[in-house]
């Protein structure tokens, strides 16, 4: 490996810098692959004096993985009724809960310890324990890898969300799709970089702030698409109201825009802006032709859609939540996701869960775990099942990296009812594909389930971060942009690669 | 070259004189002890700062250790306390807190030391090793600078004459020196396009321009920029710079993200004060104390809205209580915004990474930044009850804080008789003393009534969203309770509020030379003193930083880029002045005249430097030479060419589609529909009615949604209020085209436009004869660009309105490069 002086290595971070913010003003995909090999080569092979030397942080080459979908879980999914198993719990269920320290629950309620709602049973060469609920995914557990030490820094939904979703405790960052649309750009330039696809009913807390692009330029953001909705996202099409547009007006009013454009662009030379706009109308045409495309699901096979517990357009739901409605509007976003990833778009978030409000949309169950998470999990689990199962038989998990998460946990114990508390101390993630190492459980918690294990050593979401950059072939450290005077990461100034997830 | 200088280390002090011994031999062990603590430990554990109770200045305070005993002890390695902190396990130490664990060698080396009996440097103190530069230029105090001779050259006064204000002569001696010089002026439409759009926002009829173009009068340029100053139509446009850098917003943001219904106020506030040209000395005080300073004002309370312009977390306030950690922490990064919005506003300095650790790159203590936390300890973010009559709000305040304290007490009764069961144990237990509850709940409960009778006697208040000293009941309950005293504000370690130190006392920061950070405070002062004297502080034309943060923020927006192109960081990792002794002048000039913004636009936009063209010949051998010297025109060899902000683009288009409604002030429209409000209201842009005449109102009226930002506007590169923005990005990407393409707001007014040319052409006096599409079309090129169409433009425009109408042209012309970029 070369070495450079400190000095030559931060003379080229800022012409990497300085590119990188041009190619950003350009938007779309305009150079941005230029940009990611500078970045991994910046990262790699002239591994500067910040960059960790020792063998397990080296960055993998070529990178192991080229997207990512996560799959976020508003209002705090349960870790002890989905994934991580805690017989203790079964054997104390009912008596009053003594943790043997003070603890300051969100509500106040510490009522007695309450055992996983459902069985566990062992899946895969691995033997994960999994919950009843989630067994659909229990054909995929030898390629997953749980994280069960994940700690938050509160027990608040709207900063312990924007913590997952940016880093930051504070809205005003950008989540981790623009980060990475901003490292990597596009691998199609007629399809946004990163789509976010929000549960129909509702934004989690802190709605677009958890994708939106903040103090990086704004086409990093993350494009809202409601599939069902028309247009599925902002303006793709002419507004209702514009009754006047024809096809034919519109394939004419292109090519006079441009022509008007072009002319203006000749007469005022030395402005790279002028000539950039207008490409940016040809983009947008061919954007108006891909999206609808990829996200047509009416040409996917049957035995597809039943992978994905889709049913019928159209079907009537009743008023109480019930698992095929969660199925179906689950199963569709990641269908959704899987042909826009397939697509060449480098970020997918897919949101399960509204706002914390009522009747429960979401997982925020401290009254009824049972009648919340049940529908909402079966509908999660045999959605996300599908979507692995399907990027394998396709061969894109080998580069794609499935990543489950969630603002924090719930509480081993009940709030006096039948639901749990918030749980910031301990909970769940897991990864698949992408290079992410199968069939492991890392970091376990406690007994019961209420902090890690090795209390001083639990993981950070700037951990995770870091290891999916990284197999994504980013070093987290050299990824940043100024911003009032501080050289922002998505990690802030934390995160570890976690070694032991990489195969 | 400004970012070189930071990734060299630079260290001063004692570490350049141990620096030498650091080679770690044996024969100096102590010497290379002593720099490997001061490297990595002296910057929290010294004297004055004592993280953990601890200072590491030399052996006696080592071994008289901190909170957690001795931290070393002499010839007992394994027994020294500091060797566990600083030894990693999996890669993770202890100490220092943050970057790597110290390397192998440093680890040995202090291990030898401390075997070797630890011996100390004779007389050696340490102190806290600093990365600031002390002749970074922001530091230096502010002093006029002479305004420059420059040598007027032949072809220079041809074009110019010899009238070239100070402003020029500054840039000119950089341009000169630099081999290069002026552009010639802007044709006269051009440059009044530009004045217009800049000073008010919104486009000129082109029978404006025509009128300047052709006035002989050669102070015409001078009365055009008065009357465009002298018009309503500013102060709605510079508010919105201001509101984007203390990003102020209609909603809290966070989870639920529910209206501020009073926030508007505020906004009105500003718009109001640039109008009258407000002395920027006492904006900054009415913002940060009008209350105080200003007593008996209105424009000293609504301004108090700056306090609370940024987000807040409804459910870490209203649904955890302060005893809780996550309650602490809502309330501590609440004022952690207060502080960042405060100093990063006014001073141009970034100070939020000092809560965990000093300042890295900037001479500011992490003490400082919880001196500025004790200012703003005893508010929260609220509605501020006010009257215009002084005397009717005393009268209010003494009733309604009558009610409060009535009220609590009735709480506490209540609680007291639910927390003993109820009516069932009465009877069971007579030490409790249910029947004085009750008689005690009944008195209270008529002079509650009463009191409540006396307050709707007197009409109601008007509401302000601002930083205020709360009067609330449960969890979100305030300091009002308290009689409105401060907060007990820590010095939290690594900012974390599970690990409070030190008590800190308010006060301000001490990088400014000659201007005292103390406060000398009374100890029987209130909570308003401190927010006073903090604004005495900002205020004070000692303190370098305001008006130069000013001048640089006022100039950006005429410029496009400021004289410093890192207008909220003025620190070392921000950027150098282009023209640092233009800066200095202008802060001065500024500072020292009637500190009104009109002002200053007056002299920077009647400057040969803003008149000159944009627009430049790239084969002339001056731009041959400037493109190669200064492509990025950072030394003004041309004017910038401006791309329309979001607001000015949907301003113009509804001005332009005479559907502009300038209403001033008052509650901002919506441009959604709001679903679900009770829990967390979902504002539903996509079935925003565009024809609703309520939202045709200029941009800066706009109720700004948090969470979810108007996705035209957002596509434009408008502000995101959840940080604060000193200068927006500009970006170009196919969602921008689509959005100026489909967007509702475009199309319904492409119809209106259309419309309106047709009607408006038709009853023209001066129509040519037939009424021919090509009039109407040359008509709205002509207004939307400023410019007379060319005979090609015109009929490719007609062969297209031929085929499709008129609707579609109008939206083509909303498209145009020509209407979103300004010469």
């Amino acid at each position: 490996m070369r070495r450079r002086s400190s000095l030559c290595a931060n003379t080229l971070r800022i012409a990497t810098h300085s590119r990188r913010q041009f190619l950003g003003q350009l938007g779309g995909g305009f150079g941005t692959l230029a940009l990611a090999s500078l970045l991994t080569r910046d990262a790699l092979g002239d591994s500067g004096p910040e960059a960790d030397e020792s063998a397990a942080c080296r960055l993998p080459r070529p990178p192991r993985a080229k997207r990512v979908v996560q799959l976020f879980m508003a209002g705090a999914a349960s870790h002890l009724d989905l994934w991580d198993f805690k017989p203790e719990l079964i054997r104390r269920h009912g008596e009053p809960a003594d943790f043997g320290e003070h603890v300051e629950a969100f509500q106040d309620g510490l009522g007695p310890w309450k055992q996983p709602v459902w069985n566990f049973q062992p899946y895969g060469q691995c033997g994960k324990m999994l919950s009843d609920v989630v067994a659909d995914l229990g054909p995929c557990v030898d390629d997953m890898a749980f994280i069960h030490n994940m700690v938050g820094k509160s027990g608040v939904h709207s900063t312990a969300t924007l913590l997952q979703a940016t880093g930051f405790s504070l809205p005003g960052f950008p989540g981790m799709g623009c980060w990475i649309s901003y490292g990597l750009g596009s691998e199609n330039d007629n399809l946004p970089t990163f789509v976010v696809l929000p549960d129909h009913r509702g934004f989690a807390s802190n709605g677009a702030k958890n994708w939106d692009a903040a103090f990086l330029p704004s086409n990093h953001s993350g494009t809202v698409i409601f599939p069902d909705r028309q247009p599925p996202m902002d303006d793709l099409f002419p507004h209702a109201s514009g009754t006047f547009i024809r096809p034919e007006s519109e394939a004419d009013a292109h090519r006079l825009l441009a022509h008007l454009n072009r002319r203006h662009a000749e007469s005022h030379p030395l402005d790279q802006r002028l000539e950039a706009r207008i490409q940016t109308y040809e983009l947008a045409a061919r954007m108006q032709l891909a999206a609808p495309e990829a996200l047509d699901i009416s040409n996917e096979p049957q035995y597809i859609l039943d992978l994905y517990g889709i049913q019928p357009a159209g079907t009537e739901w009743p008023s109480e939540i019930n698992p095929t409605e969660e199925r179906d509007c689950f199963g569709r976003k990641c269908l959704i996701a899987r042909r826009l990833l397939e697509r060449g778009v480098r970020f997918v978030q897919v949101w399960s869960g509204n706002d914390n409000g009522f009747p429960r949309r979401n997982w925020d169950s401290h009254e009824d775990l049972e009648r919340d998470h049940g529908p909402l999990a079966l509908g999660m689990a045999r959605g996300a099942a599908a979507l692995i199962q399907d990027l394998k038989q396709r061969g894109l998990l080998d580069d794609t990296i499935v990543f489950w998460t969630t603002e924090f946990g719930r509480m081993p114990s009940t709030q006096g009812g039948t639901g749990r508390d918030h749980n910031p101390f301990v909970f769940t993630n897991w990864l698949c594909g992408g290079g992410v190492r199968g069939g492991i459980s890392y970091g376990p918690s406690d007994n019961i389930g209420f902090k890690p294990l090795d209390r001083d050593h639990g993981t950070q979401v700037y951990d995770v971060h870091a290891t999916i950059l990284h197999l994504l072939g980013i070093d987290h450290k050299q990824l940043t942009f100024r911003h009032n005077g501080i050289d922002r990461r998505l990690t802030d100034v934390h995160g570890h690669v976690l070694s032991d997830l990489i195969a | 070259m400004r970012f070189c200088w930071k990734f060299l280390p630079i260290v001063f002090g004692v570490a350049g004189m141990i620096g030498a011994a650091k080679a770690h031999a044996d024969d100096d062990l102590p010497r290379a002890a002593a720099a490997i603590l001061q490297q990595h430990c002296l910057k929290c554990h010294n004297d004055r700062d004592r993280a953990g109770g601890l200072s590491m200045t030399n052996i006696d305070s080592l071994t008289a250790g901190g909170n957690s005993g001795a931290a070393i002890d002499p010839g007992d390695v394994d027994g020294s306390y500091l060797i566990d902190m600083v030894t990693p396990e999996n890669g993770r130490a202890a100490m220092p807190p943050e970057g790597p664990p110290l390397s192998k060698e440093d680890i040995a080396t202090l291990r030898r030391w401390i075997r070797a009996g630890a011996q100390w440097p004779q007389g050696l103190a340490l102190v806290p090793p600093t990365q600031s530069d002390p002749n970074w230029w922001s530091l230096r105090p502010l002093v006029k600078p002479p305004i420059p001779e420059v040598d007027l050259t032949g072809a220079d006064v041809a074009i110019w004459g010899r009238n070239v204000n100070p402003i020029d002569r500054f840039v000119l001696e950089q341009l000169q020196a630099a081999g290069l010089s002026f552009s010639p002026e802007a044709e006269r439409r051009v440059l009044a396009r530009r004045l217009y759009f800049d000073l008010i926002g919104l486009p000129s009829t082109p029978e404006e321009l025509d009128q300047f173009a052709a006035d002989p009068d050669p102070a015409a340029y001078e009365r055009l920029v008065d009357q465009l100053l002298d018009s309503p139509r500013y102060g709605e446009r510079w508010a919105r710079h201001w509101l984007d850098v203390v990003h102020y917003a209609d909603t809290h943001g966070f989870d639920k993200d529910k209206p501020r219904p009073n926030a508007w106020p505020y906004r009105d506030y500003v718009i109001r004060s640039l109008n009258e040209g407000k002395p920027w000395r006492r904006f900054i005080e009415e913002q940060v104390a009008g209350d105080v300073l200003y007593p008996g004002t209105i424009d000293g309370i609504e301004a108090l809205g700056f306090l609370a312009a940024g987000p807040w977390d409804f459910v870490g306030h209203e649904e955890v209580p302060e005893s809780k950690i996550d309650g602490k922490l809502a309330r501590h990064l609440d004022r952690d915004d207060m502080v960042r919005n405060t100093i990063q506003s006014f001073t141009s300095l970034t100070i939020g990474c000092a809560q965990c650790h000093h300042h890295k790159f900037d001479p500011i203590a992490q003490r400082e930044y919880y001196a500025l936390q004790s200012v703003f300890a005893a508010l929260d973010r609220a509605d501020k009850p006010y009257f215009a009559d002084p005397n009717l709000m005393d009268r209010w305040e003494t009733l309604r804080a009558r009610q409060v304290e009535l009220e609590q007490s009735l709480d506490t009764l209540q609680r007291m008789y639910d927390r003993q069961g109820g009516l069932t144990r009465v009877l069971l237990d007579p030490r409790i003393g249910q029947y004085a509850i009750f008689g005690c709940a009944t008195r209270l409960t008529v002079e509650s009534n009463a009191n409540k009778h006396l307050l709707t006697q007197l009409p109601p208040p008007r509401y302000v969203y601002s930083g205020t000293v709360h009067h609330g009941l449960g969890s979100f309950c305030g300091t009002g309770p308290l009689g409105g005293r401060p907060r007990e504000i820590r010095i939290l370690n690594r900012g974390d509020v599970t690990q409070p130190g030190e008590l800190a006392t308010p006060g301000a920061l001490s990088l400014v030379a000659g201007l005292d950070s103390e406060f000398h405070l009374p100890p029987d002062h209130d909570e308003g003193d401190r927010r006073a004297a903090l604004a005495r502080w900002l205020s004070s034309p000692a303190n370098n930083y305001t008006w130069r943060s000013i001048v640089n923020r006022v100039w950006q927006h005429h410029f496009g880029v400021g004289i410093v192109d890192t207008p909220n960081d003025f620190g070392q990792m921000g950027g150098q002045p282009s023209h640092p002794k233009l800066l200095d002048w202008l802060a001065c000039e500024f500072r020292d005249g009637d500190q009104s913004l009109k002002g200053l636009h007056r002299w920077i936009v009647t400057s040969r430097t803003y008149r000159q063209a944009s627009t430049v010949d790239p084969s002339s051998p001056r731009v041959q030479r400037a493109q190669s010297v200064d492509a990025e025109n950072r030394l003004l060899w041309r004017a910038p060419r401006r791309k329309l902000d979001a607001e000015s683009v949907r301003d113009s288009i509804l001005l332009l589609s005479r559907k502009l409604d300038l209403t001033m002030g008052g509650p901002g429209f919506h441009e959604f529909v709001i679903e679900k409000p009770e829990h967390s209201p979902h504002y539903r842009y996509d079935l925003h009615d565009f024809e609703n005449p309520a939202a045709h109102r200029r941009s800066v009226y706009r109720f700004t949604v948090r969470s979810q930002l108007q996705p035209f506007m957002n596509a434009l590169d408008c502000a995101d209020p959840s940080q604060q923005v000193a200068r927006r990005n500009e970006s170009q990407s196919p969602l921008q085209a689509l959005a100026i393409l489909n967007n509702g707001l475009v199309l319904t007014m492409s119809e209106h436009y259309a419309a309106h040319l047709l009607k408006a052409v038709e009853t023209s006096p001066h129509k040519s004869g037939n009424g021919s599409m090509r009039l109407y079309v040359a008509r709205g090129f002509l207004e939307v660009t400023g410019r007379h169409a060319t005979k090609e433009e015109l009929d490719a425009l007609t062969e297209y309105v031929d085929r499709h109408g008129l609707a579609n042209v109008c939206r083509v012309l909303f498209n145009l490069n020509e209407f979103l970029f300004v010469d």
